[in-house]
């Protein structure tokens, strides 16, 4: 019989790893609230209950048809798209205080994406098992889930296709002269509303593409959105509004450190020093870790409207 | 030629009924029975398998003449605010006689505390928390109990693993945290190293550093007092990180199907606790346990989960107490069902029902099952074994 003790002893190696992969996943989890946060202001708290949509259809085409949670990820995008389209004459409406008023409209958006799962796919647990998603492989030494390092190169790759969006083309521009400054950019002749629609949908569409990775690695009810936002509004403080670079960054590093404080210290550890890191951060920074200065999309003045 | 009936007997049946003498109709007695249970938010799924089956008793008992239940059912969305406001509603304002549901202790602990404010008993149907038992509530009942997962976990693993070290890891629930804790200490009394006790946030997602401690520190068994949804991210963790075990143990959740269905070959093999599911079932009662799966598929379409049963035994304990005061009055009152519910003896599926003087039920037991071949066979204890377990289990790379 083989031994049990098997390949290790690189245990802060893996943790390393593991963190990072973590990591990467964290920050395309975030991409589609910073994105609408930066642009419209509108502060998304039904963001991980997009993302559960998309992980619910994913789910369903994995289990109906056998696809790939990779391959169903543009799928799953649709209906989270078209409700974020969707929701935006209804925050044309919203007075001031914009990003206030905006958080009390999505809760309640919220609300009614939970029931609407719960009344369709009912509340059991889903979980996208591809067999060989749990193949362990070697990677720097150390063993890793197949799954997991398949989302995190996902991951790095939409991220990579945002940054080229916002930084290299002219509608990316664009999207930035809106978010600095809505009037001026109107005066230029881009349009606003179209503008908020496309992010709108961009991000309903980055939350939903998520849902199928998501729930690849972690099972699915109709409530559990409450995770991914909480994440989503760390990291985009984390990170500093509107940055892909940023939010990259601070996804490795707040992946880094919950899985190094879980391996030294154990796993409650992983969530107070998630959190520890955030007050470091916006205490070192006060803007998060990128700062204005490095915004892709701009930190302030647009509004959906 | 008919018979004509004489004017005077005509007379004397018609003031015979206005002053309430007339023929005997056994008039069935009634009951408004209060239920409580996660029906949204992230227990909804254990929340409405309770419900069902507490559906399933209320519908049982109206089938006979002798009781006629109303049930009011109320969903405390995981949230103990809305467990208390709920109980305070079926309670006051909907009279109702007994109260039953609650779906772990940060829910049922509440919920108890507001029916003993009443006066009104309370059958709770997934509750472990050793406290709550300890209060000198008269009006709280419960039909689980951690010490039968002590028993059954720790004798599994005294007296067919016998491994030199054990790892736990468990949720941070009061159930599972005291649980763990009462197996540190008996693994530790039988000279058995602990060398991982580690407590997690129910639904993380990466195990990993601890499944790296858990190999580290060379532990052979794993007992993972957990939430069925967390050993499925364990176990396929451990698949991928090749951690060899010759064990692995679960606690809560186990026995679901979907454990079998979602790991598939990685399933194989592993160790978890169950007090009833299909096919498994107090001895003596097993075709109450057929009829049961039968009307359960009748009814809500599929394979009952096993807390169906739970939320099935707590009702049927408050209605047999219930039947029991039922001859006494027209609507059965509080202190009835207590005092019933104090002197039953009721043989279900899932235990011989009977309550200590705390409320405790005297007869609870978890069995030890093994996924074999995608089914679970009963490996412990030897008087209920249907199967041999299969230890120690083959490393990853000889499946």
């Amino acid at each position: 019989m083989e031994s049990r003790r098997g390949p290790r002893r690189c245990t802060v190696v893996e943790a390393v790893v593991g963190g990072l992969i973590t990591g990467t996943f964290y920050a395309l989890l975030a991409s589609g609230f910073a994105v609408i946060l930066g642009v419209t202001r509108v502060f998304n708290l039904a963001h991980g209950d997009l993302v559960i949509l998309g992980a619910y259809v994913g789910e369903r085409l994995w289990h109906l048809a056998g696809w790939s949670p990779i391959l169903v990820m543009p799928l799953a995008a649709l209906p989270p798209l078209l409700l974020a389209v969707a929701s935006r004459p209804l925050l044309a409406r919203v007075g001031e205080p914009f990003v206030l008023r905006s958080v009390v409209l999505t809760f309640g958006a919220s609300l009614l994406i939970q029931s609407t799962l719960q009344t369709t796919f009912t509340a059991d647990f889903r979980l996208i098992t591809p067999p060989a998603w749990d193949r362990g492989i070697s990677l720097f030494g150390v063993r890793v889930a197949a799954g997991r390092l398949l989302i995190a190169a996902t991951a790095l790759i939409v991220l990579g296709l945002l940054h080229l969006l916002f930084t290299r083309t002219f509608f990316g521009k664009s999207l930035r002269a809106v978010s600095l400054d809505r009037e001026g950019a109107a005066l230029a002749g881009i349009d606003p509303v179209r503008v908020d629609r496309f992010v709108l949908g961009l991000g309903g569409a980055l939350a939903g593409a998520v849902g199928p990775l998501f729930a690849a690695i972690q099972y699915v009810t109709p409530s559990a959105g409450i995770g991914p936002t909480l994440t989503a509004i760390v990291l985009t403080i984390f990170g500093g509004v509107g940055s892909i670079g940023g939010l990259l960054v601070g996804g490795l590093l707040l992946g880094l450190a919950e899985s190094v404080a879980a391996w030294a210290g154990g796993a409650l550890w992983r969530d107070l020093t998630g959190l520890g890191l955030l007050l470091l951060v916006l205490r070192w920074r006060g803007v998060g870790l990128a700062g204005a200065s490095v915004s892709a999309i701009g930190p302030a003045g647009g509004r959906a409207a | 030629m008919p018979q004509r009936i004489p004017c005077g007997a005509w007379a004397a049946f018609l003031v015979s009924l206005a002053l309430g003498f007339g023929p005997a109709v056994a008039e069935a007695a009634t009951i408004t029975l209060g239920e409580i249970n996660p029906l949204t938010g992230r227990f909804a799924a254990h929340g409405t398998a309770l419900h069902r089956g507490v559906l399933l008793a209320v519908e049982e008992a109206n089938a006979s003449p002798l009781l006629r239940v109303t049930l009011a059912t109320r969903d405390d969305e995981g949230r103990p605010d809305r467990a208390v406001a709920a109980a305070e509603e079926l309670i006051t304002r909907l009279r109702a006689a007994a109260l039953v549901g609650g779906y772990v202790d940060t829910l049922v602990g509440p919920i108890s505390e507001v029916a003993e404010r009443h006066k009104v008993p309370y059958v709770a149907t997934a509750s472990l928390d050793e406290r709550l038992t300890q209060r000198g509530y008269r009006y709280f009942f419960r039909i689980s109990h951690l010490q039968a997962y002590v028993d059954s976990m720790l004798g599994v693993v005294r007296d067919l693993f016998r491994p030199r070290r054990v790892a736990i890891l468990f949720s941070a629930t009061p159930g599972a945290s005291q649980l763990a804790r009462r197996q540190r200490e008996r693994l530790e009394q039988a000279a058995i190293r602990v060398p991982v006790f580690e407590m997690f946030t129910s639904g993380m997602s990466d195990f990993a550093p601890l499944l790296a401690r858990v190999r580290d520190a060379d532990a052979e068994v794993l007992i993972a007092d957990a939430f069925f949804a967390d050993h499925l991210v364990m176990v396929r963790q451990l698949r991928a990180l090749e951690v060899n075990l010759k064990g692995f143990l679960g606690a809560f959740g186990m026995e679901f199907p979907e454990v079998v269905r979602d790991l598939g070959p990685s399933g194989e093999y592993l160790f978890g606790t169950t007090g009833w599911e299909p096919g498994i079932a107090e001895p003596g009662t097993e075709e109450a346990s057929r009829a049961f799966v039968a009307q359960y598929r009748r009814r809500f379409g599929g394979e009952p989960p096993p807390l169906a049963m739970h939320g099935y035994v707590a009702a049927r304990a408050i209605l047999a107490a219930a039947g029991r005061a039922a001859g006494r009055s027209g609507e059965v009152e509080p202190q009835a069902i207590r005092q019933g519910l104090q002197e039953l003896d009721l043989l279900t599926p899932l235990e011989r029902v009977q309550f200590d003087s705390r409320g405790e039920a005297t007869h609870y037991r978890r069995l030890i099952v093994q996924i074999q071949g995608g089914t679970r066979i009963v490996v412990y204890p030897p008087d209920r074994a249907t199967g041999k377990a299969r230890y120690p289990m083959p490393t990853w790379k000889e499946r």
